[in-house]
């Protein structure tokens, strides 16, 4: 049996981007204690924005002005229709409705602009090079950026949180929104930033996704199951939790998957089923999923391990 | 807050999303004013002109119809004629094409009757499937049940028509698809296909991967009838050696499928007398080459067989990157698709798509064309409105009629009876890339290249 070892570099590279755009919903979802069921078209908006704008400027600068479209659309989500909603209605129900019917509204929207203007099914122009190939493992230009971009938006985003006293403030209205409020926290408007940063982190999600597969109007709509998965793996409130929950699934569809293809040929066919699987498991053993552990307290254990 | 206060607020905070909601409509449809395009690099603008047509657009909540409102003729017969096409979802600009010409069709006639002062009028019914088998279910039960329809058109697309098969034979519906080709369909019973069967275009590959000496194939195919069909009837004639690649149609992604096809044609060897035969769409195949062209380049040293689709214009640039294009050049690969000879009524519909929608409008909205007046033929010819008669009517209506697409002679189950396939290969052009007849394959004598 031959091992995938191919299948570890795309794990990594999609884990990367579905880490990206779980993150996001995991960021909204701290904000008002509901699922985001429209972060998808967020991710189609930066893809749509990256795949027009690199025809005229660099994929680099196209994936920028894809993170501040979409963010822009996050905090207008937010503002517009969300917010509003969480004040007057509060509960979750009308809450997850709310955002599947402005997913819906959009998503039509966005095939009514593309199939207007003939794009339906179009991709960013960037050059994919292979920089390194080795018995079949190979790594080209779009895996770098990818890797590199989503862990600079991660710790960089990981630091404004933990650093900056703007970071302090959407941390505490996000932990407890009654308490941030007594202590003069504007708790509305750092919710509106918590949506303006989810978006951008799904205009670069979607940016890299539409140079690795193409983009349609459906393509977020299409990826939802795949990085809700992620995010229920982070117990849907963890930042770290998330991050891990987007490599699993990385490596569950396709290390796995081709795992499970050679040495069983079972089909690849049923990828589909590892999201799904991965939600049943994580929410019937372990609901709060990877929240609640303590990594720092792993971390002294494993230590404690290693000094037998 | 008093409860008055609450109110109040609740009021001006409804008031000011619905106001927000219609800003964003207006917004929305003077966007989807007489389209202009994006000029992409490389693309030509075209103007467009506007129909002076009145629709009236009935909204439900899955399904958008459209019909056409002349005022009903005075002492005139109208038969309404249903048309089910994708308006939405992948294939809305291709099922757009489609009704434009169905709807061309239907305007002709009419004024052709009009001329003649025949007693007699058609009105087309428009809904959009979507492209899913269950909207298509949902549109003919509302053509028939709301709108008292027993002829349809459409839809296009093998998983619609499958979807729609046992209602259509259950209430005696006659149904013409335009290009719905899946092998599964290829039985008697009301529904006439103006697009041969996936049996030929199966055969075609399966003769042309013989004749490119290709001994292992690796077939990877689309798990809905369409790719289901094409890949039966290819493995059934195909003598070499296979692996199967089922693809899951839908999906954001197909890195471990690529991966896997990878694998297959590495155990098979590298080298030419292996063959990759891809009976996919236009989304996976772009999808499919991101992949093959940036981490399996030892994929270029096999022989690579497309099905219809890899002529679709979305592989290609400007939607596409020139990477793909320079792929397929350099792996020389290449294509079946139906033959279509050049002839005056086809070139003159192509022209007024052309007029109408701008860009390069594709040979399969002739078939819509076509479908469209057989439909209206044999109404006519069956004196009645009544689906078993009109099926009873229909081939030897089709027999006679020799339209934009070509001469229509249904064999038995009421497909196309004979198709000529072109083999086709990518080449580099000064004003772009295009795909170029090599040869055809024709059902009585196999592959002749030119």
């Amino acid at each position: 049996m031959v091992f995938p070892f191919d299948s570890i570099i795309r794990s990594i590279l999609l884990g990367s981007l579905y880490s990206l755009m779980a993150l996001g919903l995991t960021m909204t979802y701290k904000t008002g204690r509901f699922p985001n069921f429209a972060h998808g078209e967020l991710i189609t908006i930066g893809a749509y924005t990256s795949a027009i704008f690199s025809r005229y400027v660099d994929f680099t600068y196209a994936s920028l002005i894809a993170a501040l479209v979409s963010a822009l659309t996050g905090g207008l989500m937010y503002i517009l229709v969300c917010g509003p909603l969480l004040k007057r209605v509060g509960k979750i129900l009308f809450l997850m409705v709310a955002t599947f019917s402005l997913g819906l509204v959009l998503r039509s929207l966005i095939a009514l602009l593309a199939d207007i203007y003939g794009v339906m099914n179009i991709k960013p122009l960037f050059v994919n090079r292979i920089i390194i190939s080795i018995n079949g493992i190979v790594i080209n230009t779009l895996f770098i950026w990818s890797l590199l971009a989503s862990w600079a938006l991660v710790v960089s985003l990981h630091l404004f949180l933990i650093k900056t006293k703007l970071g302090k403030k959407m941390r505490a209205a996000a932990n407890n929104p009654t308490l941030a409020s007594i202590m003069g926290i504007n708790t509305d408007r750092m919710a509106t930033l918590s949506w303006i940063f989810a978006g951008m982190l799904a205009g670069v999600a979607g940016s890299f996704w539409g140079a690795l597969s193409n983009v349609t109007p459906y393509v977020g709509w299409l990826a939802l199951l795949t990085f809700f998965a992620a995010s229920v793996i982070g117990g849907l409130t963890s930042f770290f939790g998330t991050i891990a929950g987007g490599y699993i699934i990385g490596f569950a569809e396709n290390l796995l998957m081709d795992f499970l293809n050679i040495s069983l040929g079972i089909d690849t066919a049923f990828k589909p089923l590892m999201p799904f699987m991965i939600i049943v498991v994580v929410l019937l053993l372990r609901p709060s999923g990877l929240a609640g552990i303590s990594f720092q307290k792993a971390l002294s254990m494993i230590r404690g391990m290693k000094r037998w | 807050m008093t409860t008055e206060k609450k109110n109040r607020r609740f009021f001006i905070g409804t008031a000011t999303a619905a106001i927000g909601g219609l800003v964003v409509g207006a917004v929305a449809g003077w966007l989807a004013k007489p389209p202009e395009r994006i000029e992409l690099p490389g693309v030509t603008v075209t103007e467009t002109k506007t129909e002076t047509r009145t629709i009236t657009v009935e909204k439900s909540p899955t399904t958008v119809v459209e019909t056409l409102t002349s005022p009903p003729p005075v002492g005139l017969t109208e038969y309404k004629i249903g048309m089910i096409t994708p308006l939405s979802g992948v294939l809305a600009e291709f099922g757009a094409e489609q009704r434009d010409a169905g709807l061309l069709a239907v305007d002709e006639m009419n004024e052709l009757l009009e001329q003649v002062g025949a007693p007699h009028r058609f009105r087309v019914i428009v809904i959009d499937d979507k492209a899913t088998p269950e909207e298509a279910l949902k549109a003919i039960s509302t053509l028939r049940e709301t709108h008292g329809i027993q002829v349809i058109i459409g839809p296009p697309t093998s998983g619609s028509v499958l979807a729609i098969k046992s209602y259509v034979d259950t209430y005696g519906i006659a149904v013409i698809s335009s290009t719905s080709s899946s092998a599964a369909l290829s039985v008697k019973d009301n529904i006439f296909r103006m697009w041969a069967s996936d049996r030929l275009q199966g055969k075609a590959m399966a003769d042309l991967a013989k004749y490119l000496g290709i001994q292992n194939a690796v077939i990877v195919y689309r798990d809905d009838p369409y790719g289901r069909g094409v890949h039966d009837i290819f493995a059934e004639n195909f003598d070499g050696n296979k692996v199967d690649i089922r693809i899951t149609p839908g999906l954001p992604d197909y890195a471990s499928e690529v991966a896997t096809m990878s694998r297959a044609a590495e155990s098979f060897g590298l080298n030419e007398k292996t063959g990759i035969i891809a009976i996919i769409w236009e989304s996976e195949w772009v999808n499919f080459l991101s992949h093959v062209v940036s981490e399996y380049p030892q994929l270029q040293k096999v022989k690579w067989i497309g099905s219809d689709a890899i002529t679709n214009p979305g592989i290609l640039p400007p939607k596409s990157s020139e990477e793909f294009a320079e792929f397929l050049i350099s792996v020389k690969a290449v294509g079946t698709t139906a033959h279509f000879t050049e002839n005056p009524l086809g070139t003159k519909v192509l022209q007024h798509l052309k007029e109408k929608r701008g860009g390069t409008p594709s040979i399969e909205s002739l078939y819509m064309y076509d479908a469209a007046y057989v439909a209206m033929l044999s109404i006519l010819v069956a004196g009645k409105y009544d689906g078993k008669t009109i099926v009873s009517v229909i081939p030897s209506v089709a027999a006679h009629y020799n339209g934009a697409s070509g001469p229509k002679i249904l064999d038995d189950v009421g497909d196309l009876a004979t198709q000529d396939y072109d083999i086709v290969s990518l080449v580099k052009l000064p004003e772009g890339y295009k795909w170029e007849s090599i040869g055809v394959w024709s059902p009585a004598t196999g592959i002749t290249m030119k």
